[in-house]
C-alpha cells in the first residue's frame, strides 16, 4: 500500500489540570481512510480532534499533518481541512445563506460562489425552504446539516466530524452514510467520532478505539470480529473497554428510579 | 446584509487597512455578520423570536444624548483646561462604564473561537474586525453623548474649536479602547484558569473605582466650578488622561505655551498612537490567551462556602427554599457576565459614600463633620440596588430556564424569594458592612440605630425594585442582550430616585426624640408586610 500518510501522531499526551486525558496516543491517518473513532465518554476523542485542528496547543508529543509538524502549522493546512464540531457552535442569528457565505469568505471563497454552492448542497439535503430562515429556530438535525455543509464548502482533503449525524432523521442518516463513502472513493479522508456503533460499523473502513487515553484497537470491522469473541461492534466495544457489569448496573439503575427510598435500592 | 452605512464608510479606509496587511474582504464580511447579528435579537424560551428587528443598543442612545446636556455648562468660557478636562472626564466615565459592562463580554468572547480558529483566517484581521466592531458602538455612544454639546460648541466657540474637539475625541476613543484591551492582554497573560476569571472581575471593579476617584480628583483640582479659575499644573495631572486631552485646547485657543501645556498636548497625541501600536502588536496574544477563559482546570468538587451554608440554614425554612437559595447563590458566583455587570456598580456603591465625604472636607472642619448629619450620604450606595436586582433576570445560559416550566408547580415566587435573599446576603451585606463601619467610625453622631435604618431601607427598596423591575417569569431566563433596552434603564434610573424619600424620612426621624427608633420599627414592620404581600405563605402539601 502506498497511500499517502496525511497525519502522524506519536506519543500524544494531554492534561487538563490534574486530569490526564491522553496518555501516549499513536496514530497514522492515510488518504482514503474512513476512520470511525470510538471510545467511552471522556476518553479523549474530541480532545484528539481539537489538537489536530490546532484548537488546543499545550499538548506534549509529536503531531505531523500533511508531512509538516503541527506546531509550525500554517494557514494553508487549514484550507485543506473541514470540521464539524460536536457542540453546534454557530452564529445562530444568521440564516444558512448568510452563515455559509460567511464561512466561504473565511476559506477565501467569493461569497456569491459559496452561497450558490451552499444552496445546492442544502437543497439536496431538503433544506431549500429554510435557506433564508434564522438558524436559531432550527432543530438539531437541521443545524447539523448546515454544519456539515459548512465543513465541505471549500472541498477539503480531510474532514473531521465530531458526532456528525447527531439528531439527523433516518433518511438523512442513510444519505450521509453514502456521501461519506463516496467522498472517500474520491480520495477524501474522513475522520469521525461517534457513539452510534451501527454507523461506525457500516461506514468506516478503519475503526480506532480509544480507551484510557491510548489506542486500544485499530483495525477494520472484519478484523476486529476475527480477533474477538463478540459478534457486534457494541459487544467488542464493551469487551475492549473492560465493561462487564452491564446487568448489575441495569438492575440497580432501574431500582433507583422506581424506589423512593434510595437506601433499599443499593447496588446489587 | 452588506448595506450598512458604516461599512460603506469603512470602504474609504480600505487602502489604509490593507497597508497593515489585513484581509479586507474578510474583515468587511466579518463586520457585516456581527452587525447583522446585533440587529437580530435572539429568541428566548418563552417567547417567539421577535418579529421586529432592531438593535436594543440603538434604542438606548437617546438616553446618552440626554446625559450629554449636562456638558453644555462647560462649553462657555475660556478656561479651557478646566472646562475640557471636565468634559473629557465625564466622557471617560461614561465610556469606561459602558466598555466594562457591555463590551468586555464582546472583547473576551470565546464562543466563535472554535469556528474561526479552524479556518485559514488571519488572526490579525479578525482581531482588528473585533476592534472596529466595538469602536463603531463607542463612536455611536460618544456621538450621541456629545452631539448636543458639539452643536453648542459650533455657536459658542466656532468651527475651529469644534473640529479640534472631534479630533481629540477620536484620539480619546482610540486611547480608551486600546488601554482597556491592553489591561486584558496583561491579565490574560499573567493569570490562568479560575483565578483568571476572578481577577478579571476585580480588575473591572478597580477600573470602575479608578474612574470615579479620578473624576473627583479633577473636580477637586478646582475646588468648585468657576470659569475664572486659573489652571495650575501639578505633576499628577500627567497621569490623568482628561488633562492630556484638554491641554491642546489651552495651547491652541489660549496660546498658552507653557512647558506643562506643551508636554500634556504631546502626551495626548503620542500616548493614544503608542497604545494603539502596542495593541496592534499584542493583539494575537490576546486572541490566543482568551482560550484560557474556556479551560476549566478545576476538576475537584467545589465546596459550598461557609457563608452560603450559614445563610441557607438561617434564611430558609424549607428544604425547597434552601435548594433555590443555593441555586441562585451559585449561579451568580459562577456567571462571569453577571459579575461584569453588577460588581463594578457595587464597587462604585462602596466608594461613592466616601468620595462624597471627601468633597466636603475643606468646606467644614473635621469636628463639625463628625457631628453633622452628613452620614445620610450613606444612602448613596443604595443607588445601585435596582440595577443589581434587575440583572438577576439575565444569564448566558438563559435557555436552561425550560426546566422551571417543564417541572411544573409554582416556581416564580420561590425563585425570586431566593434571588432577594441572595442579593441581601451575598451582594448587599458585605457592601453595607464596609460602608457602615467606616461611617460609624467617622461620625460620632451616627448610631447603630441609624445603621439599622439604612439596612432595613435597603430591604424595603429591594422589595419595591422587585415589583417594578422583574419582567421575566424566572430569574436567569433572558439573554443579556435584552438588558440594554432603553425602557428598563429609565426604570432603573427612576428606582435610583427612590433613595431620596428614604434619606429624607431618615433625616426627619432625627428631628424628634426616639425618632430613629420609631423609624427603624416602621421600616421593620414595612419590610415584613411587604415580604408577606410579595410572597404569601404557600399552603403546605
Amino acid at each position: 500500500m502506498d497511500r499517502k500518510k496525511l497525519i502522524s501522531i506519536r506519543d500524544l499526551q494531554m492534561k487538563f489540570g490534574m486530569h490526564h486525558v491522553l496518555k501516549g496516543l499513536d496514530l497514522d491517518v492515510f488518504q482514503g481512510d474512513i476512520i470511525g473513532y470510538i471510545g467511552p465518554n471522556g476518553a479523549g476523542k474530541s480532545t484528539t480532534i481539537k489538537i489536530i485542528l490546532g484548537l488546543i496547543e499545550d499538548y506534549a508529543g509529536e503531531v505531523e499533518i500533511f508531512g509538516e509538524p503541527l506546531r509550525q502549522e500554517k494557514l494553508h493546512h487549514k484550507r485543506r481541512i473541514g470540521y464539524v464540531p460536536e457542540s453546534a457552535d454557530m452564529y445562530e442569528q444568521l440564516t444558512p445563506s448568510e452563515y455559509l457565505s460567511f464561512t466561504g469568505t473565511l476559506y477565501g471563497i467569493k461569497p456569491a460562489v459559496a452561497n450558490e454552492k451552499a444552496f445546492q448542497l442544502l437543497r439536496l439535503l431538503e433544506m431549500e425552504d429554510v435557506f433564508h430562515q434564522r438558524i436559531d429556530g432550527f432543530s438539531k438535525g437541521m443545524r447539523q446539516k448546515v454544519l456539515i455543509v459548512s465543513s465541505l464548502l471549500h472541498n477539503p482533503d480531510i474532514i473531521f466530524l465530531d458526532e456528525p449525524l447527531n439528531g439527523l432523521d433516518t433518511n438523512s442518516v442513510s444519505v450521509m452514510k453514502q456521501i461519506f463513502k463516496q467522498l472517500a472513493t474520491q480520495g477524501k479522508t474522513i475522520f469521525f467520532s461517534s457513539h452510534m456503533m451501527e454507523l461506525v460499523e457500516n461506514v468506516s473502513n478503519r475503526i480506532v478505539l480509544l480507551s484510557d487515553g491510548k489506542v486500544a484497537a485499530d483495525a477494520s470491522f472484519a478484523e476486529l470480529q476475527a480477533q474477538n469473541q463478540e459478534g457486534s461492534l457494541e459487544g467488542i466495544f464493551n469487551q475492549l473497554t473492560g465493561f462487564k457489569e452491564q446487568e448489575n448496573i441495569v438492575e440497580s439503575f432501574v431500582n433507583y428510579v422506581v424506589n423512593q427510598d434510595t437506601k433499599r435500592a443499593g447496588y446489587a | 446584509m452588506h448595506n450598512f452605512l458604516i461599512l460603506k464608510i469603512l470602504d474609504y479606509f480600505r487602502p489604509l487597512l490593507e497597508k497593515f496587511q489585513l484581509d479586507y474582504p474578510l474583515l468587511r464580511h466579518f463586520l457585516a455578520v456581527k452587525l447583522v447579528m446585533d440587529h437580530r435579537r435572539s429568541s428566548t424560551l418563552f417567547e417567539d423570536a421577535d418579529k421586529k428587528e432592531g438593535n436594543p443598543f440603538f434604542r438606548s442612545l437617546w438616553l446618552y444624548a440626554l446625559y450629554g446636556i449636562i456638558l453644555i455648562f462647560f462649553i462657555y468660557g475660556e478656561a479651557y483646561m478646566l472646562q475640557m478636562s471636565i468634559i473629557f472626564g465625564v466622557a471617560l466615565f461614561i465610556l469606561m462604564t459602558s466598555l466594562i459592562a457591555d463590551f468586555s463580554p464582546v472583547l473576551l468572547d470565546t464562543r466563535d473561537k472554535a469556528m474561526l480558529d479552524t479556518k485559514p483566517v488571519d488572526a490579525k484581521t479578525i482581531a482588528t474586525a473585533k476592534f472596529i466592531h466595538i469602536f463603531i458602538y463607542l463612536i455611536l455612544l460618544v456621538g450621541s453623548f456629545t452631539i448636543i454639546p458639539i452643536l453648542f460648541m459650533l455657536f459658542v466657540q466656532g468651527l475651529f474649536f469644534t473640529v479640534l474637539f472631534v479630533v481629540m475625541l477620536m484620539l480619546f476613543l482610540v486611547f480608551t479602547m486600546a488601554l482597556t484591551s491592553l489591561v486584558y492582554i496583561l491579565v490574560l497573560k499573567l493569570f490562568s484558569g479560575t483565578s483568571l476569571r476572578n481577577t478579571i472581575s476585580y480588575i473591572q471593579i478597580l477600573f470602575a473605582i479608578g474612574i470615579i476617584v479620578g473624576y473627583q480628583l479633577i473636580i477637586r483640582t478646582y475646588g468648585y466650578v468657576d470659569t475664572e479659575v486659573m489652571y495650575v499644573f501639578k505633576w499628577w495631572h500627567a497621569v490623568l488622561p482628561p488633562f492630556w486631552f484638554a491641554a491642546p485646547f489651552e495651547l491652541v485657543m489660549n496660546q498658552n505655551t507653557s512647558a506643562a501645556i506643551i508636554v500634556l498636548s504631546c502626551i495626548s497625541l503620542v500616548i493614544p498612537i503608542a497604545a494603539m501600536g502596542l495593541y496592534y502588536y499584542y493583539m494575537p496574544t490576546l486572541e490566543k490567551n482568551i482560550q484560557k477563559l474556556q479551560v476549566y482546570s478545576n476538576t475537584s468538587q467545589e465546596k459550598s462556602s461557609f457563608i452560603e451554608r450559614f445563610w441557607g440554614t438561617v434564611l430558609c425554612h424549607t428544604e425547597e427554599d434552601r435548594v433555590y437559595f443555593q441555586f441562585v447563590y451559585r449561579m451568580i458566583r459562577r456567571e462571569r457576565e453577571f459579575k461584569l455587570k453588577v460588581y463594578p456598580a457595587l464597587g462604585i456603591g462602596v466608594v461613592l459614600p466616601f468620595i462624597f465625604l471627601f468633597s466636603l472636607v475643606g468646606t467644614v472642619s473635621q469636628g463639625e463633620l463628625a457631628d453633622s448629619l452628613s452620614y445620610l450620604y450613606m444612602y448613596v450606595m443604595h443607588l445601585f440596588i435596582g440595577i443589581a436586582l434587575y440583572t438577576f433576570q439575565f444569564s448566558g445560559s438563559f435557555k436552561g430556564a425550560w426546566l422551571f416550566k417543564a417541572s411544573g408547580g409554582e416556581k416564580t415566587k420561590p425563585l425570586y424569594k431566593a434571588v432577594l435573599k441572595v442579593f441581601w446576603v451575598k451582594l448587599y451585606t458585605p457592601m453595607f458592612l464596609v460602608v457602615a463601619t467606616g461611617y460609624i467610625l467617622l461620625f460620632s453622631k451616627m448610631t447603630l440605630l441609624d445603621a439599622a435604618a439604612v439596612f432595613l431601607s435597603a430591604i424595603v427598596q429591594a422589595l419595591l425594585s422587585y415589583w417594578l423591575l422583574m419582567k421575566s417569569d424566572y430569574p436567569f431566563a433572558l439573554p443579556f442582550e435584552k438588558a440594554q433596552e432603553a425602557g428598563s434603564s429609565v426604570q432603573a434610573l427612576l428606582l435610583m430616585l427612590v433613595v431620596l424619600p428614604f434619606a429624607l424620612l431618615h433625616y426627619l426621624s432625627t428631628l424628634v426624640i426616639f425618632g430613629s427608633l420609631f423609624y427603624v420599627l416602621v421600616l421593620l414592620a414595612g419590610s415584613v408586610v411587604l415580604w408577606k404581600i410579595a410572597f404569601p405563605a404557600q399552603r403546605s402539601k
